[in-house]
């Protein structure tokens, strides 16, 4: 049941009040007959049912009536939509004089209350339609914030366009969505799927892609009921479609559209739907603008990482690669662990940038073939600081800085630079720590060939505890078989070397040689 | 015609006039009979004297907070159960402890949706159609 009478109900009260005020009974009644709303006592004719009621012909009433009545009717200005009468009936038996009200009299105060209900009919009706358009402004604003918020939260920008195609479909109640923008290489479809065998490899949704863009470029209009496209919606989805889609602006230029589609035949759009749909659009294209300043953004930030860390390279022809390596170790332990998206973003730099120190190492102590002196080995200790004074100047990476710090820090204490033990050492550190010490061991150095990867495992399997965090190394033992791949495919500048040989491994000082990629001072 | 009793009632409760001014209008559109009130004592009153299908309130109001309010319209649940909403702004969403002993209670958040309103209501009513609640 809807409102049956919407702004005229705003009259009701008035009617009343001047129908007693008449002594009359008072109707709105449509040019064509029907009563709208009525007031005071309603004439009672054999012929009627019952009393007057709205939805009843007046006309039809009256001639049907045993009683003859008099109509006295003025027109209502009410708006121009809605043409209106004010009638008085009058029994034609009741003697002028029993009247409350002459002829004249009575015609100059239908005429004024005419104008007056015309008045409150209207400013009801415009205040309805300002309600309907507060309404949609707050259907707007909660999308805008909506998207704002998610973007605030900083998600892919997939998730970011999938919320915004669920918004598209419960604000707009379609059962269908899709996003396109071909430049940007967004082609986003959610909701109802239909028959996917009809489209496995997804070329008729591209084809019924460019066939949207098409009509929304050429119509530059809002696009309901698009024949064409319609027709191939339907015919993927195999049901009757109705298709809506706005276009997608940036800079002025199309580039691209959002469409929803209601799948049951009779529903259709309303302006509101457009409008709403409309603000949507605007969002993707600030979300993609947005994303694309990132996307820049980061892409510089990593070009300058990359240089730097070619620097390091060119400085130790031994350990080239290592960095990348380390990196890509790292994240493949992360991947094992779980760990979260954000400590993974971290974990990206700091893998890459945990050797990035060694640019203020003399290439005399890196490239040492003997073992380091003291005071050498004191130089090489600094790295893990200066690491973090080169990188400190990037905003962008403080939080890969402790990751960096302490990488050389050692489960039971006794690494460097801050002598930090089991758990003090950050998370992300100790998986540096891991990755570090396979790659380190599985390379040629200066002073040692490249060790076998099994023989690295038991080594790494040995140091649990004592150097490094057992549950880091338990996920590196899981892991090993995916890791293998990248060690074994590193170009070797030296034949392996026989483990019994390796003197940096197998000597005394095995616990201050192994993990370090670097030779340490001989004990004594 | 339905009477007026048997038309579902909405009872919004704000101590500002817009969004009751667009729930009012959407739900008389939509047959529901609305009763607006400007405070948590006139929108207790309401629920008194109405018993309503659904109660819709904003939290903070001058006098009886909303949820002061929804405490006390609880009482009233057991004889006639209806379901609330209350409005919060994103920022309030860690104060919702107090609404852990209330049943069938939602959150929107402002800017308020009039469709969502819309579209919570119709689910609970739903939802108390097939749960077999005499409404």
């Amino acid at each position: 049941m809807s409102d049956p009478l919407g702004p005229l109900e705003s009259a009701r009260a008035l009617l009343r009040f001047a129908s007693n005020a008449a002594g009359c009974p008072l109707a709105l009644v449509s040019t064509t007959g029907r009563v709208m709303l009525w007031a005071g006592t309603p004439p009672s004719c054999g012929t009627c049912p019952g009393p007057l009621e709205p939805g009843c012909r007046l006309l039809a009433a009256r001639d049907a009536c045993r009683t003859p009545h008099e109509f006295v009717s003025v027109p209502v200005p009410a708006h121009p939509g809605v043409p209106l009468n004010l009638v008085a009936m009058l029994p034609a038996d009741t003697p002028p004089e029993g009247r409350r009200m002459r002829q004249p009299e009575l015609a100059g105060f239908l005429q004024e209350l005419g104008n007056l209900v015309a008045a409150t009919i209207r400013e009801r009706a415009e205040l309805e339609l300002m309600s309907l358009e507060l309404s949609t402004r707050y259907e707007e604003l909660n999308l805008i914030y909506g998207v704002g918020e998610r973007l605030a939260r900083g998600g892919h920008l997939h998730d970011v366009l999938k919320y915004i195609l669920e918004e598209s479909m419960s604000t707009t109640s379609a059962q269908w969505a899709l996003l396109h923008m071909p430049r940007a290489d967004i082609l986003e479809v959610d909701g109802w799927a239909g028959d996917k065998a009809s489209d496995r490899d997804g070329s008729a949704l591209r084809a019924l892609a460019g066939s949207i863009a098409d009509e929304v470029t050429a119509g530059d209009e809002p696009l309901t009921a698009a024949k064409q496209s319609q027709q191939a919606l339907s015919a993927i989805l195999g049901t009757p479609a109705v298709l809506l889609a706005v276009p997608i602006r940036r800079d002025g230029e199309m580039a691209g559209f959002l469409a929803v589609a209601h799948l049951s035949g009779d529903a259709a759009f309303s302006t509101s739907d457009v409008r709403l749909l409309q603000a949507l659009a605007e969002q993707v294209a600030l979300v993609a603008s947005n994303w694309e300043l990132h996307a820049s953004l980061r892409e510089f930030l990593m070009s300058t990482v990359r240089s730097l860390v070619s620097a390091i390279d060119a400085k130790d022809a031994y350990t080239r690669g290592h960095s990348e390596r380390v990196h890509r170790l790292s994240l493949l332990l992360a991947d094992s662990m779980g760990l979260g998206e954000s400590d993974y973003e971290t974990l990206r730099w700091a893998s890459l940038l945990h050797d990035i120190g060694k640019l203020g190492v003399p290439e005399s102590i890196l490239g040492k073939p003997g073992k380091l002196t003291e005071e050498e080995f004191a130089v090489m200790k600094r790295h893990p600081d200066r690491s973090v004074e080169i990188i400190s100047h990037i905003a962008q990476l403080a939080p890969a800085l402790d990751g960096i710090r302490h990488h050389h820090e050692r489960w039971d204490g006794s690494g460097y630079p801050c002598g930090l033990s089991g758990e003090e050492i950050p998370l992300l550190a100790r998986i540096i720590s891991v990755a570090d010490t396979f790659d380190a061991l599985t390379s040629t150095r200066a002073y040692r060939g490249a060790l076998p990867p099994e023989e690295v495992r038991e080594y790494i399997l040995g140091a649990a505890g004592r150097h490094l965090d057992p549950g880091v190394v338990a996920v590196f033992d899981r892991a090993f078989p995916a890791l293998l791949p990248l060690v074994e495919s590193k170009p070797n500048a030296a034949p392996l070397a026989r483990v019994d040989e390796d003197i940096h491994v197998r000597d005394a000082n095995e616990d201050r040689a192994a993990h370090a990629d670097h030779p340490v001072p001989a004990a004594g | 015609m339905h009477s007026e009793q048997a038309r579902p009632c909405i009872v919004v409760v704000d101590d500002e006039p817009y969004v009751p001014r667009v729930l009012d209008l959407k739900f008389r559109q939509a047959g529901w009979r609305t009763v607006i009130a400007r405070n948590g004592a006139e929108g207790l009153a309401a629920v008194q004297r109405e018993r309503p299908d659904v109660l819709i309130t904003d939290i903070s109001m001058p006098g009886m907070t909303g949820d002061q309010l929804c405490r006390e319209a609880q009482r009233h649940r057991d004889t006639n159960p209806f379901l609330i909403i209350v409005v919060t702004s994103r920022t309030e969403r860690d104060l919702r402890g107090w609404t852990d002993d209330i049943p069938d209670l939602h959150f929107l958040e402002k800017p308020v949706s009039p469709r969502a309103v819309m579209r919570t209501v119709e689910n609970w009513l739903a939802q108390r159609k097939v749960s077999g609640v005499p409404s």
